[in-house]
């Protein structure tokens, strides 16, 4: 398996000496963009979607088991994720305490911060920082990455110095490998495995 | 105890952010202890221009608001172990410092460094009051054009209201050939508006494009003649006696430039 490992950067550590991000202290509740979704409410109230019994069918194909409205709500309440569909400028954040998805691009000077994933459709040339309140499971994955500095719990990696002119034009992630952060090529084989 | 000195201009995109790094980068080579801050809330250039964006991890805000300490936020440059920036942060805005806590914070960082070099935003709203506030001296950057002119006078009056020092004057970006055609206004038009003492004139040199663009600072290029005027302003700065540079021979040389970073002549 291809590994690109010096986009990550130990060195850079030593550099910034950063203190430990204190857990949640990046993402104070009242700084969240979406709020968690409110329980009283039933999945019927709630769904566009067909409720009921048909929303399960939907998922029920061979590899899932049959669950109902009640089930996948509890599934969205515990991995609540934001999507947004459209590109993160220079100055725009997103502060949200689940995972992340952008349909666009993230451009220098933009950030993400995420108490989960960060999955970038596009390209990511700005901050990401994943798993925020202290999960190191967290990792970010873009269709092309290159960003100003990647962020996973309190590992920090930034960009070389030097232009890297050999950007591989396929998909990748990053996530901590052995208390290491690690940029590694997106295998499609990977879809289910990720932890 | 340093001196915190602000570069400002009023109008934007004369050279204040490029003017702060040379000048930082020059008065480090010099081996001062240099720190430079990014007041620029928002719309903060002065880490790229120094090339050290991709190692922010705190900014002025984050010390303001007491989240991190000053010494976790202040970046190492790449180049000298006595240079420092204290980045700006992007996703937040003009209001989110106020002068009162620039002034203690320039003031606890001059006790640290020869000289702070605070990069002030175009303007003359907050961001320029916040940017002022804790400086003892001002450099003014205008270009010769009517309107920087006028922006710079504006802000030397605002610069005289606050008190503080009589501001100095970077004359920049200055072209000899249009000067002499009288397509220019020349250095002494300048001066008899804005009646400050000059600092230093900076030629137009293609060469701070590429320099801006690379992250490498003009000043510590010996071939650039930009770079050149920015190591005699750090000189006169300290004191020195240096005299003005002489412009008029710049066709020759800028042909040689362009030849030598193979641009077309």
């Amino acid at each position: 398996m291809a590994r690109r490992l010096p986009k990550t950067v130990s060195q850079g550590d030593q550099e910034m000496s950063p203190a430990p991000l204190d857990s949640g202290a990046l993402i104070p509740e009242d700084q969240i963009m979406a709020e968690s979704p409110s329980s009283p409410k039933s999945a019927a109230e709630r769904s566009i979607l067909p409720s009921g019994p048909d929303i399960a069918k939907v998922f029920a194909g061979d590899r899932f088991e049959p669950r109902s409205a009640r089930d996948w709500d509890d599934e969205a309440r515990r991995h609540p994720t934001l999507l947004i569909r459209k590109t993160l400028r220079s100055g725009q954040h997103v502060r949200f305490y689940g995972n992340v998805v952008i349909l666009g691009d993230v451009n220098p000077g933009a950030e993400i911060v995420a108490g989960g994933d960060i999955i970038v459709m596009g390209w990511l040339r700005g901050l990401a920082h994943a798993g925020a309140e202290g999960n190191t499971q967290a990792m970010v994955a873009a269709f092309r990455l290159n960003p100003t500095q990647i962020r996973i719990a309190h590992f920090i990696g930034r960009a070389p110095d030097k232009e890297d002119a050999t950007l591989p034009a396929v998909p990748e992630f990053a996530e901590v490998r052995d208390g290491q952060l690690i940029i590694d090529q997106w295998q499609h084989s990977m879809l289910g495995n990720i932890k | 105890m340093g001196e915190a000195i602000v570069i400002t201009s009023g109008k934007g995109g004369v050279g204040k952010t490029t003017t702060t790094a040379n000048l930082g980068a020059g008065l480090a080579k010099a081996g001062m202890k240099i720190a430079l801050i990014d007041a620029d809330i928002g719309l903060r250039n002065l880490d790229v221009v120094m090339g050290l964006e991709n190692r922010i991890v705190y900014d002025l805000v984050d010390v303001v608001e007491g989240f991190a300490k000053l010494k976790h936020a202040l970046i190492k440059d790449k180049r000298f172990e006595n240079l420092y920036l204290l980045p700006a942060a992007q996703t937040r805005d003009k209001t989110a410092v106020s002068p009162e806590q620039m002034r203690e914070l320039v003031g606890q960082m001059k006790e640290d460094f020869d000289y702070v070099l605070i990069d002030s935003p175009a303007g003359i709203e907050q961001g320029f009051k916040n940017a002022v506030a804790g400086a003892d001296k001002a450099i003014v950057v205008a270009t010769p054009e009517v309107s920087s002119v006028r922006d710079a006078d504006r802000i030397i009056g605002l610069l005289e209201a606050q008190e503080k020092h009589k501001p100095f004057l970077i004359i920049n970006r200055i072209r000899a050939s249009m000067v002499k055609k009288g397509d220019m206004m020349d250095i002494d038009d300048m001066i008899e508006i804005l009646a400050i003492e000059l600092l230093g004139v900076v030629p137009d040199d293609e060469f701070i494009v590429v320099s801006t663009n690379r992250g490498e600072p003009a000043v510590l290029n010996p071939q650039s003649k930009a770079g050149e005027a920015y190591r005699n302003i750090t000189r006169r700065l300290q004191g020195e006696n240096v005299p003005m540079m002489k412009l008029d021979d710049d066709s020759g040389f800028f042909n040689r430039l362009r030849k030598l970073m193979g641009f077309k002549s």
